[in-house]
């Protein structure tokens, strides 16, 4: 009668067996505890479940858009190469909206566009819950998506549209903040130039009212020098009032064509229509249960480690061997456990066992 | 009981989820108290082989086969000298409490006696320990206490067991009070110096070493220590603290007790060194 209890090997080198014996306890701790271990992760599997089963139906919409090239990546210096390297057109302009739905104004700008504005201010919806439902993804080099699940097919076909006309916004807002601002400073420049001229002109009539013309004979020198002088201050603020509407016209052109610009670099070609079905539900109750299975599984593999690395107790030669430098000369089987094996293995043919 | 009667017993199989571990446990502890006849005394002489002859004792039949296998394979160890080697005065001890320390040294004994065809005398030195209720009353026969004061003689204290070879000296009824000064006593020393003469090896039960100051105390007679080690439960750093109060006596090796692996045999195969 042999049973592998019995034999103990050689001293095997340390160095080598110290993982082995990290895990072998691993696996002892495990199966004499499995019940405790698997106890977390039914647990978590059950909580899967639970919110599996409530999982509501989703209507899902979709909206294309072709990217020529992306108006804000052409402004910077390297064009089209990132920090993380070169990206396409459309692959960049999906990580901006991306980034922008991170961002509180950005989805609070998509939720309004969606009509869910009351639903904000009444807290039936959050900000995360739109965030979590909207995003980006690209479809080549030019083309990406942008979808939305909603439990309303409609809202979920507004949120697609919102986000698009929200980054449009945002890509136009950027693109003719400059023209913008500088049709703003003209503006408020040409009311000042305005005003000058009128007061000019006015300095000028009010002089030829006080000071009206000889019918007989020119006017003196002292009329004539002063009237050249107030004509001229008109023509001066008239010249600075044309210069100036010269530079909100450049302006306003320059936002135009920014405009165009944007608009033409982003092009809905497959807008977002009202989805008539909702989505299968399987695949989010998969990815729900999925999710806490995994999260069971690290937990138990936590667990594993842990106590496997708080367990002091002997569980093979090896411990005591490197405890104490001494060999262990025999292993006694646990008699209960020696009993259901002998049970299991005795044949009546057997030699030697028969008698056991 | 008879020695048939044992062996019937112990080829019994328990009914099918009838015994936890700890019944079997139970089981076996009663069978180690009683494999001894205690009215079968020595008369007034050493045991002796009657015959050089092989002839079959059955007093092994009556333990559990897994454990006179296992320590088979240590006395086979002994017998090939693989760095281990039996001296006449071997002490079987644990760190700690409840290791298996009494029923492998009354094993061992029983084996060498047997593989070895040896005179050996088991030695009961645990009376400090807590010991079964089976073991209490069996420490009420005449035994080293009595012989010490005078009481009963050597050979009167003796027990035969049913293998001529072997012999078992118990610890007698030693008051409470007593027990750490027979502890240090010279005349224990003396007792089994005479002991040593009269048999071939004798097997000491030792107490723990440390649950108390008794072992240390007794360890001091033995030549040799086998440590007893519980699987899963002793820890690293008793072994070790066991081991460095040993450290003045000859180790044979460790005895590692009741092991019990729930690892399937593929993945401990996977695992091994």
């Amino acid at each position: 009668m042999a049973y592998d209890e019995f034999i103990v090997t050689a001293r095997a080198d340390r160095s080598k067996t110290t993982g082995k014996r990290f895990w072998y306890g691993v696996a002892d701790s495990f199966f004499r505890r499995w019940p405790l271990y698997l106890l977390p992760l039914v647990l978590l599997i059950g909580v899967g479940v639970m919110q599996a089963r409530h999982v509501t139906a989703q209507y899902r919409s979709v909206g294309v858009l072709n990217v020529a090239t992306n108006p804000l990546l052409a402004t910077t210096p390297l064009g089209n190469t990132s920090a993380y390297g070169f990206e396409t057109p459309a692959t960049a302009t999906t990580r901006m909206i991306n980034e922008q739905l991170r961002t509180d104004v950005f989805v609070r700008s998509v939720a309004e566009g969606a009509g869910l504005k009351a639903a904000l201010d009444q807290h039936v919806v959050t900000l995360n819950d739109v965030r979590s439902r909207v995003g980006a993804g690209s479809a080549g080099d030019r083309l990406l998506t942008i979808s939305a699940s909603w439990p309303d097919a409609r809202t979920a076909t507004q949120l697609v549209n919102s986000t698009i006309k929200a980054y449009t916004d945002h890509v136009l807002e950027v693109e003719t903040s400059q023209s913008s601002a500088a049709v703003t400073y003209w503006t408020d420049l040409a009311e000042g130039y305005t005003q000058d001229v009128a007061d000019a002109q006015k300095k000028v009539e009010d002089y030829v009212v006080a000071h009206p013309e000889p019918k007989i004979g020119d006017r003196s020198t002292d009329e004539t020098l002063a009237l050249s002088y107030l004509t001229a201050a008109v023509t001066q603020a008239q010249a600075q009032l044309s210069t100036t509407v010269g530079k909100i016209a450049d302006a306003k052109l320059n936002t135009q064509q920014a405009t165009s610009q944007t608009t033409e670099g982003l092009q809905v070609v497959d807008p977002a229509e009202v989805p008539s079905a909702p989505q299968a539900l399987h695949r989010t109750q998969a990815l729900a249960v999925a999710v806490y299975l995994l999260l069971g599984l690290l937990l138990v593999v936590l667990m594993l480690f842990v106590s496997a690395l708080l367990d002091r107790a002997v569980r093979s030669a090896d411990d005591i061997d490197l405890a104490t430098g001494l060999a262990v000369v025999a292993t006694v089987p646990s008699i209960a456990a020696l009993s259901r094996r002998v049970e299991r293995q005795v044949s009546p043919n057997e030699p030697g066992l028969t008698n056991a | 009981m008879s020695s048939a009667e044992l062996s019937k017993r112990h080829k019994h199989k328990p009914p099918e989820g009838s015994g936890s571990e700890k019944a079997r446990s139970k089981e076996v502890d009663r069978l180690f108290t009683s494999w001894v006849s205690p009215a079968e005394h020595v008369n007034g002489s050493t045991p002796t082989v009657a015959s050089r002859s092989l002839h079959f004792t059955g007093l092994l039949d009556q333990f559990p086969p897994s454990l006179v296998e296992s320590l088979r394979y240590l006395v086979g160890r002994f017998q090939l000298g693989d760095n281990v080697e039996l001296r006449s005065r071997l002490a079987v001890v644990s760190a700690l409490h409840g290791e298996g320390v009494t029923t492998i040294s009354r094993t061992l004994a029983a084996v060498i006696a047997n593989d070895l065809d040896v005179r050996v005398c088991w030695v009961d030195l645990s009376w400090s320990s807590q010991r079964s209720p089976q073991a209490l009353e069996l420490q009420g026969d005449d035994g080293i206490y009595e012989v010490l004061t005078g009481r009963t003689e050597l050979d009167e204290a003796l027990q035969r067991t049913d293998d001529p070879r072997l012999v078992i000296l118990r610890a007698g009824r030693i008051p409470d009070p007593q027990r750490p000064e027979l502890a240090r006593s010279p005349l224990l020393a003396i007792l089994l110096d005479d002991l040593e003469k009269q048999f071939d090896c004798v097997v000491f039960d030792m107490p723990p070493i440390l649950a108390g100051s008794a072992g240390l105390g007794l360890v001091r007679h033995t030549g040799s220590y086998l440590l007893v080690v519980r699987h899963g439960v002793t820890t690293t750093q008793q072994v070790r603290a066991a081991v460095d109060e040993l450290r003045a006596v000859p180790s044979v090796g460790v005895v590692l007790n009741r092991y019990k692996s729930r690892v399937p045999k593929w993945l401990a195969h996977f695992f091994a060194p």
